[in-house]
Order: C-alpha cells, then structure tokens, then sequence
C-alpha cells in the first residue's frame, strides 16, 4: 500500500516537471530500499554508463551536429541544394524538405534545425512567393524530418536500449525516411506547379559548379559517414569520431567561422543536451533492474498479449498509443523508459526489433508537431514570432503527410528491412 | 532578484568557469584520443591499449560534467506539458516541489555513488582502469557530480520559493527553458 503510494506520488513528480532522471532514479532507489538491498548497487548501474563502447557515438555526433548548425555550412548546403533542384516545380520547398532533413540527423530534434535552416529558408520562400502558411508549416515540420536518417541520435538511442546493432539501425531507418522526404517533395512540388504557379529557376552548370566548389568540404560528409558505415569501413563508433574529428578541422580551422568564445558556449551547449540524455540513460539502466524484478514487464506482457489478439491491432495501438505518448514526453525520455517495455510484447507477435524501431520513432517524431504543445510548434513560434495557433494551422496539412507516411512504414516492414536483407542479413 | 540572484555568488561564477574549461579539454580530448586510435589502428594496424578504456571513461566524465551544466541552466529534460498552463505562483510553488525532490534525489544518488567508490577504493571489484590507475579514480567524479547536481537543485528551489512569495516568474531566474535555447 505505502509503496504503491510512493509510486503514485513519483509519477505525479514526472508530470509536475521534475527532471526525468531524477524521476527514474528514484524509482530505483525506492524500489532497491524495498528489495532491502544497498543503495551502492544504484551507484554501480549507473557506472554502468561506462561499459558501452557504442555511447561514444552520441557526444561525437552531437558535437559534430552542433558544429554545422553554428558555421556557416546551412548556407552553403542550402545554396548547393538550390542550385541542383531550383529549377524543378516547388525547387525551394524541395530544397527546404533536403536540407532540413541533413540537419536534423545531425542535430537530433533538437529545434537546431528550425532556427537555423528554418531561419535562413522561410525568408526565401516568401520572397519566391510561396505563402506564407504553406512557407511556415515546411519548416516548422522541417524540424522533425531526418530523424530515422543516420547518424541521429535516436537510433543509436535506440539500438543501445534495445540491444538491436546501431548499424542495422541505420540501415534501416534509410528508406523510411526517404520515403517521408519524397511525400513532402511530391506535395510541394504539386502546391507549387499548380496551386501557387511559383516561377522556375532556370538551371545553370556555372551556378552548380561554384555552389558545390563552396560546399565541397561539407558534402564530404554523408561520404565520410554514409559511405564509411554502409560500407562497413568503420564502425560506429569510429565514423563518429572522424566525423567530428573532420568537422572541427573544415569549420574551426579551415574557414574559421567559429571564434573562440563561440566554441567554447558551443561545446557545453552541446554536452548539456548530450549529458542531458546519457544521465537518464543511465537512471532509466538502473530503474530497469528494479522492474524486472517487480514482475513489471511480464504483468504488461501478459496483459497486452490477453487483450489483443492480432498483429494487426497491436500495431495499430502501438501507432495510438506512442502518438499520445510523443504528445506527453520527448522522445529520448520516451526510448529509454518504454522500448524495454515494449520488446517482450512485440517479440510475441512476430514484429521485427528492427522495425520496431523505426515505427516507433517515425512515430515518436510526430509528437514535436503536436497542435499547440509539439516542441517544433513552440520552437517555431518562438523563431518567427508568430502565435503557436498559426503555426499549429500551418503545420496540419504535413501531420496529414506525416500520419500517411506512418501508415506505410509501419505495415510495410520490407520498406525499412529489405535493404538489410540486400546486405545478407537475416531478416 | 538582483543580478546576483539570477547568477549567483562569485563562487558559483568560478565554478562555472571551472566546469566549462573542464568540459571543453574533456571534449577535445574525447575527439582527439578516439581520432587517434582510428588512424593507428587502421593505417598502422596498431593500437593503443589503454585508449578504449579512457575512452569509455571520458564519455561517462563528459556525461556527468554536460549534466552539471545541465543543471545550472535548468535544461534537463522534464515533462512541461502541464506546467506549461499554470499560473505564475503556482508554477513557482510546483518548482520548488520538484526541485527540492531533484534535490534529495541527487543527495541519495551521491551517497549510493559515494559508497560504490568506497567499496572499489577498498576492494577493487573492477580491477585498474589503465596501469597503475585504479577504478574509483574514474567513479570518483560521479559522487562529485551529483553532490554538485543536488546543491543546484537546492539553489534552485529556494529561487523558487522566493518567487512563489513574491509573485515573480521563475523562468526568468532559470534560464531560458528549451524552446528559446
């Protein structure tokens, strides 16, 4: 009784604001005094922190995500983009949906993306005369695109947590998000050509070649990561670590757009977001222990199991239920608490690990344009100064795409494992 | 609140000082180390022995030291979907709520870290991190961390009471909050 009243009053903790870390740590804390155990074993699972040669990964690509978005590579990717697809009906808001999506597989959902590229496209979609409210929904839904693309920080999240490779990981979550890009593209391209009737830009070789010239250094990059993972050159870990090695050099030391004194703010930014998650990494370690122990995941296991009977309504309340969940929490909070929660379950109806990735963070990245509390919605309405009611409006037509997409990515498996399978692994 | 209020004391300005350059010789060193092992393990086919472990023990310093950051910014991750619609007070009184139990929390976890130090310090369950290193020289920085992490809180939460009688806005004493970072 006293227990489940402790409980009941951690929860409500959670959803007064308290730090989700110190949330679940206490969970453990609480649960291990139960179990009459030593509170230095809290101390050893967080230590535990230590042991996993993969987290390297999510420091390195922060801080290489946070080094682009500060530089002045937006604007040079940016003008690349144009001068490649400018010229095709809705070019820009094409541009727009590329570009968001490189940033944000860098930055993580991390709102980096909406004031930075956000910040530099709206303006020239309003001067090509695009409207203002289909302008303004692009990049505030901008803002969540490329999460399933690598190396964003939620797969390697979530290929830690669900013990799945990082690598298959990133796999897999390529096509997924391709297809995200080419709905948004088609539905521009459509608004553009035949709704707006928005004026082409003719296309020049010369434009091209200088626009590319000027961003040689940073489309090295998905080389370097892309080519290097899916390739199996490097490990992980190891694209990450030349990754940011290589960023530093081009922005820090070879244009040297990045003073000091910017730096140094940009790297404690970064490690604030990167320490940030980590510490509920390590709460969420020790928390897990505790409900194994309390029969926790079996109770849920044998409750899902008795009450849905098929693979199909699983997963059409998977799709419900992480929506409502993307709408009440972030999604690293999200990962590290109910993935290992969710395993069990969907190994019983036969539903990939993999692809249980990708469903729930396709989905989980819908909870950022929630009407009027999504964090893309604010941070937007933040950058443009504009009322979140506005923006929320904006932004409904892509939740429609968004929810669309979803529906492909969930009950179409072959879209996020084929390529696996092309690999020669077994999926 | 005066501007000391908002920044604190001299002290904790030094502190903050302290951490930053900490973070940023962590981090360039997180970079540079796992850099280095790459080049010489793949143009030379050697590597360093002892680099993967300190690695691994860099991130969980890095980790521990961005939490601290975190935390005098007041930019953990926390659920803001309710807080987000109260009124000033009120959100001022559910803060210093939530900060004081951040705060005894961070207290429990620097004792649960502490004694796991103490039992490494005397036993060495984990063995010596590199050479003659041993263990708690690496564990050592979580009692610390939290120790600090839960002064913060405490900070905090009085900032939050003194706001709840006044009437003020706590988040303009707690940093921007994630939408504006």
């Amino acid at each position: 009784m006293i227990s489940m009243i402790v409980f009941i009053s951690i929860v409500v903790f959670l959803f007064l604001g308290a730090p989700v870390f110190a949330v679940l740590s206490s969970i453990a804390l609480f649960g291990f005094y139960l179990g009459g155990m030593h509170m230095s074993i809290v101390g050893t699972e967080v230590f535990r922190l230590s042991s996993n040669p993969v987290l390297i990964s999510i420091p390195l690509f922060t801080f290489a995500g946070f080094l682009l978005g500060e530089s002045k590579a937006p604007d040079r990717m940016v003008k690349f983009c144009q001068a490649i697809l400018g010229w095709v009906p809705g070019g820009l808001a094409i541009v727009t949906v590329f570009t968001c999506a490189f940033f944000t597989a860098f930055n993580g959902a991390s709102g980096v993306t909406i004031i930075v590229i956000g910040g530099l496209l709206y303006p020239a979609l309003l001067s090509e005369k695009y409207p203002e409210r289909f302008s303004l929904g692009l990049v505030t839904t901008g803002g969540c695109l490329g999460l399933l693309f690598a190396p964003s920080i939620p797969l390697i999240l979530y290929g830690i947590i669900a013990k799945q490779p990082v690598f298959d990981m990133f796999v897999a979550g390529f096509f997924p998000c391709l297809l995200v890009l080419c709905v948004f593209s088609v539905y521009s391209m459509l608004r553009a050509a035949y709704q707006y009737k928005i004026k082409r830009t003719p296309f020049h070789f010369r434009t091209l070649g200088s626009a590319f010239w000027l961003a040689k250094w940073e489309l090295m990059i998905p080389v370097i990561v892309l080519g290097g993972i899916y390739s199996s050159i490097f490990a992980v870990s190891e694209a990450a670590a030349i990754t940011a090695f290589y960023v530093f050099v081009v922005e820090v030391l070879i244009f040297r757009e990045i003073s000091l004194q910017r730096l140094v703010r940009l790297m404690s930014q970064s490690m604030i977001m990167v320490g940030g998650i980590l510490i509920i990494v390590a709460s969420a370690i020790s928390m897990a222990n505790f409900l194994i122990d309390a029969e926790v995941p079996t109770r849920l296991f044998d409750f899902i199991v008795g009450n849905i009977h098929s693979k199909f309504m699983f997963l059409l309340c998977l799709n419900g239920f992480v929506l409502i969940l993307g709408v009440l929490i972030d999604i690293f909070s999200a990962t590290v608490i109910v993935v290992p929660l969710l395993v069990p379950v969907a190994q019983q109806y036969d539903i990939n690990l993999v692809h249980l990735g990708i469903i729930f963070l396709a989905n989980m990245a819908m909870g950022y344009q929630t009407p009027l509390v999504g964090l893309d919605v604010l941070i937007a309405s933040f950058r443009f100064k504009k009322p979140v009611l506005e923006l929320t409006r904006a932004a409904l037509p892509y939740m429609g795409l968004l929810l669309i997409s979803q529906i492909f990515i969930t009950y179409w498996p072959d879209l996020s494992l084929f390529l696996l399978r092309l690999m020669g692994k077994p999926y | 609140m005066n501007k000391e209020a908002t920044q604190g004391s001299s002290f904790w300005r030094f502190l903050n000082l302290l951490e930053d350059g900490f973070l940023c010789v962590l981090l360039l060193g997180l970079v540079m180390l796992a850099f280095t092992q790459i080049v010489l393990r793949n143009l030379l086919g050697v590597g360093l022995v002892w680099a993967d472990p300190v690695l691994r023990q860099t991130v969980l310093w890095v980790a521990m030291v961005g939490a601290g950051i975190a935390t005098r910014e007041y930019r953990h991750i926390h659920v803001n979907i309710v807080t987000r619609f109260l009124p000033i007070r009120i959100k001022a009184g559910v803060g210093f709520l939530t900060d004081i139990f951040a705060s005894v929390v961070c207290a429990l976890l620097t004792y649960a870290t502490w004694s796991l130090v103490m039992d490494e310090y005397h036993y060495h369950v984990e063995g010596n991190l590199v050479g003659s290193v041993p263990m708690w020289v690496s564990q050592a920085i979580l009692p610390f961390a939290f120790a600090l992490i839960s002064l913060r809180f405490l900070r905090f939460s009085i900032i939050s009471l003194k706001c709840m009688i006044r009437g003020e806005d706590v988040s303009e004493f707690k940093g921007k909050g994630e939408a504006e970072a």
